[in-house]
């Protein structure tokens, strides 16, 4: 118990520590942090509110849907948070000098493990604790549930689920670490990803949002009462389904069903927690020693013969200056396994969300009244992809160049234009995603709303580049190595939170122009087309004003490193 | 006191420690030579319980690693080549927290922090955050914390790298009176200058294999009847 009470303590001290010295600069950076923070809240509390009352009161969709809509937004943020915590888990327990200093110190294994698991959920899934609370508030004030209540179904429900993520992300990762050894590590990841590809493809072809709503409207104005039959039955052993389940129950004043659905959820976090206490201790050892083994034992093959982008290749088209720092680029990326994997996990969500569009938009014919809200989730959900994208590979930029950096400084040439080289690559890719994305999107809805769209969105991958270009310039960390902690700490969480904004910006921008158009017929259906293109330009240009500060000022962190 | 017994540690197909046997007695400062790839870091991490030993036996006091692994844990300190210092702690937070996985009482520690003030002169740096540190006071502060459970054993993984010729010269000498007063030290190095002064029995491995292995007079006298210096010897008997 005393190892446990020195390493919690410990732990806590460092996490509550300010990172660097107080100076004016720091301060600054930390008002101006927290006051993003607080727009963030106070902006998410809003436009959950706004949301809820045009969904119930608007567009009535009645309690019922409402809350099954939740239960599909729970059941995507439980793999996200499940996803974060296996990848950061990973690196914390794995690959961490962290771990191994502990290692070699007396520590019970399930104690270090527990510790570490802790360390590694608070520290992987802060932001999203952050906006859930945010959201639940919004929710909570519309639905008037009071301060305790409120938090009460908040530790029973929405703390416990998220535990529960975050220990199946804790499992998986010993029995990926296992699998690796006898199937090998492309396998394993192969396989991982299959998994999650797989899960979002049973859940969705199960949980048709479109037949939901068509069973539930049969019935409307009676759209509150409890629609059973159209809830497929493994739903409910789902435990994003018990939350919504919980809160309906709670706002339809069945109270008993809520206290069931909080126990269930706090007994399977509980449960699931002993398990993973028995695997610290049974099993916890030996797979950090094959890790090791995985790790240490890995012997490149040698690069014989001529190498895809190699240095040595003859003419370029492009000056040697260029094409060295891309090729670099190329290659470091190329050979760096969490670079890779969570790229390609990414690239895999944006093939799946393309080929889920046909579905969606079928919901959208049926109801003309639904097609711009279902047309804006859909584009945003894109839009938040590109920010998720630029996120972990832009934001960790400037940090990875490490104790490189010096090779930069030495050498004749400026480093504003080695980061500009440097990031061309990743800025191409991210306005290519932007553009394909659109492109499907708007495809699948009205073809006059390609050209808007693509540009909106080029503009704004730009955007979400540039802030996090920015932003990893001023929050520069060459100390840390590793990409994915890079883009979890506090100033990735503050890039995010940015982005998050001009997300909200961007919906303030689009929702009207895009309610009138959907509806509208003839010459006024080109009216509001106008409109958008209107949209689409003054949100342009105010996002190459703000992506040139961020840019810039990225620029200037590193030049006076 | 320590004994490997046919210790081995294989990555898929390669070998990087093969079927080594070493006894090292209570008092002896040992020296591990080889060149760089030739299993030193291996060994020690096996010792230490970050690698998983294939076949064979590390023993310390004759009690077994594969029976008890925090046996051994308790009873070593380990310095690594590249110590860990959480930054955001201070130095006598990092011993505190060091000595506290150990369960040493808070009074013992703040006597050892006392006590290698002293001999390290850390007393400046104690109170300031380990991120201000150089690489000779992070290394002070790293072999402090090792010594802080009076471990019988001392593991020390190129101990000399970045210490500058007075913590160079400190570490030595408290390092030749700790073993004068009984304490062992496994002691990894490069260093061949470092191991004929203070070292009193020396290993070499090469390719994973323990090619050499007697205490530093016999390997002097060898040098001497030779008629080569310490480095023409040491490569003499690495060579494949």
């Amino acid at each position: 118990m005393n190892q446990f009470i020195t390493l919690i303590f410990y732990k806590l001290l460092i996490w509550f520590r300010p990172d660097v010295r107080m100076s004016f600069k720091n301060g600054l950076k930390s008002v101006l942090s927290s006051i993003v923070y607080l727009a963030f809240a106070a902006g998410s509390f809003i436009f959950t509110v706004k949301a809820i009352g045009y969904l119930l009161n608007d567009l009535r969709i009645g309690l019922f849907l409402l809350h099954q809509f939740i239960s599909i937004i729970l059941f995507v943020f439980f793999l996200a948070v499940n996803a974060g915590n296996i990848l950061v888990f990973y690196s914390t327990l794995v690959k961490s000098g962290d771990i191994n200093f502990l290692i070699n110190k007396p520590l019970k294994p399930e104690i270090l493990f527990t510790v570490k698991f802790f360390e590694n959920f608070f520290y992987s899934s802060g932001t999203l604790i952050m906006i859930v609370v945010s959201v639940y508030s919004a929710y909570c004030y519309y639905f008037e549930i009071d301060i305790l209540t409120a938090a009460l179904l908040f530790v029973t429900n929405f703390f416990p689920f998220m535990f529960t993520a975050g220990i199946i992300g804790g499992l998986t990762l010993i029995v990926l670490l296992n699998l690796s050894i006898k199937i090998g590590i492309k396998s394993t990841i192969v396989g991982l990803i299959a998994l999650y590809a797989g899960s979002l493809f049973v859940y969705f072809k199960f949980v048709s949002p479109a037949k939901m709503v068509r069973s539930v409207i049969r019935f409307f104005p009676d759209v509150d009462r409890y629609f059973n039959e159209a809830i497929p039955k493994f739903l409910y052993l789902l435990p994003n389904n018990w939350i919504s389940e919980a809160l309906f129950f709670y706002n339809s004043g069945n109270y008993s069903l809520t206290i069931q659905y909080s126990i269930a959820q706090v007994l399977l976090s509980g449960g699931l927690f002993i398990i993973l206490f028995f695997t610290g201790k049974h099993f916890f050892i030996n797979s950090f020693h094959k890790s090791q083994d995985i790790l240490d034992g890995i012997v490149s093959k040698e690069q014989k013969g001529k190498v895809f982008f190699g240095f040595e290749n003859g003419k370029s088209i492009i000056e040697s200056l260029k094409s060295n720092f891309l090729k670099r680029e190329f290659h470091l990326f190329m050979r760096e396994p969490t670079q890779i994997i969570h790229f390609t996990v990414l690239v895999v969500l944006i093939l799946i969300f393309t080929g889920s569009l046909p579905g969606v938009t079928q919901l959208a014919t049926k109801n003309v009244n639904l097609q711009p809200l279902i047309f804006l989730s859909v584009y945003l959900f894109g839009i938040f992809l590109l920010l998720t994208l630029s996120l972990r590979f832009v934001f960790p930029v400037p940090s990875i160049e490490g104790n490189q950096i010096w090779m930069i400084k030495s050498a004749p040439i400026s480093t504003t234009k080695t980061m500009f080289y440097r990031s061309i690559p990743y800025a191409l890719f991210m306005v290519l995603i932007a553009a394909f994305t659109a492109i499907f999107t708007a495809n699948k809805f009205d073809n006059s709303l390609i050209l808007p769209l693509m540009l909106c969105s080029v503009f704004s991958s730009i955007f979400f580049f540039s802030v996090n270009f920015g932003m990893g310039g001023i929050f520069i960390n060459f100390k840390e190595k590793n990409p994915i902690r890079i883009a979890s700490s506090q100033g990735a969480t503050l890039s995010f939170l940015i982005c998050l904004v001009y997300l909200v910006v961007l919906i303030i921008f689009l929702f009207l122009p895009l309610n009138n158009f959907f509806p509208a017929e003839g010459i006024m259906r080109e009216f509001h087309l106008k409109q958008i293109y209107k949209s689409v330009f003054m949100l342009s240009s105010g996002s190459i004003i703000v992506s040139s500060i961020f840019y810039v000022r990225g620029i200037y962190s590193l030049e006076k490193i | 006191m320590l004994e490997f017994r046919n210790l081995t540690k294989k990555f898929g197909n390669f070998t990087a420690v093969d079927s080594l046997n070493l006894t090292i007695n209570k008092g002896n400062l040992y020296g591990f030579l080889g060149h760089n790839g030739a299993g030193k870091t291996t060994t020690i991490k096996m010792l230490t319980g970050v690698y998983a030993i294939n076949s064979g036996d590390i023993i310390l006091d004759g009690v077994s690693i594969n029976d008890d692994i925090n046996f051994i844990k308790r009873n070593c300190g380990y310095v690594p080549d590249q110590p860990y210092l959480y930054e955001k702690l201070t130095g006598r937070e990092f011993l505190f927290f060091s000595g506290g996985l150990y369960g040493i009482s808070k009074i013992k520690i703040k006597e050892k922090i006392d006590e290698f003030i002293e001999i390290f002169k850390i007393g400046n740096w104690i109170d300031k955050r380990t991120e201000e540190y150089s690489q000779g006071m992070k290394q002070r502060i790293a072999i402090t914390s090792a010594f802080i459970h009076d471990p019988r054993l001392i593991i020390l993984d190129e101990p000399m790298v970045g210490l500058d010729p007075q913590s160079s010269y400190i570490l030595k000498q408290f390092l030749k009176d700790k073993t004068d007063a009984g304490l062992t030290v496994f002691m990894s190095t490069h260093s061949l200058n470092v191991v004929e002064e203070i070292c009193n029995r020396v290993g070499i491995i090469n390719n994973g294999k323990l090619i050499f292995d007697d205490n530093i007079q016999n390997l002097i006298k060898r040098k001497t009847e030779l008629s080569q210096n310490f480095e023409e010897l040491f490569i003499e008997l690495t060579k494949d």
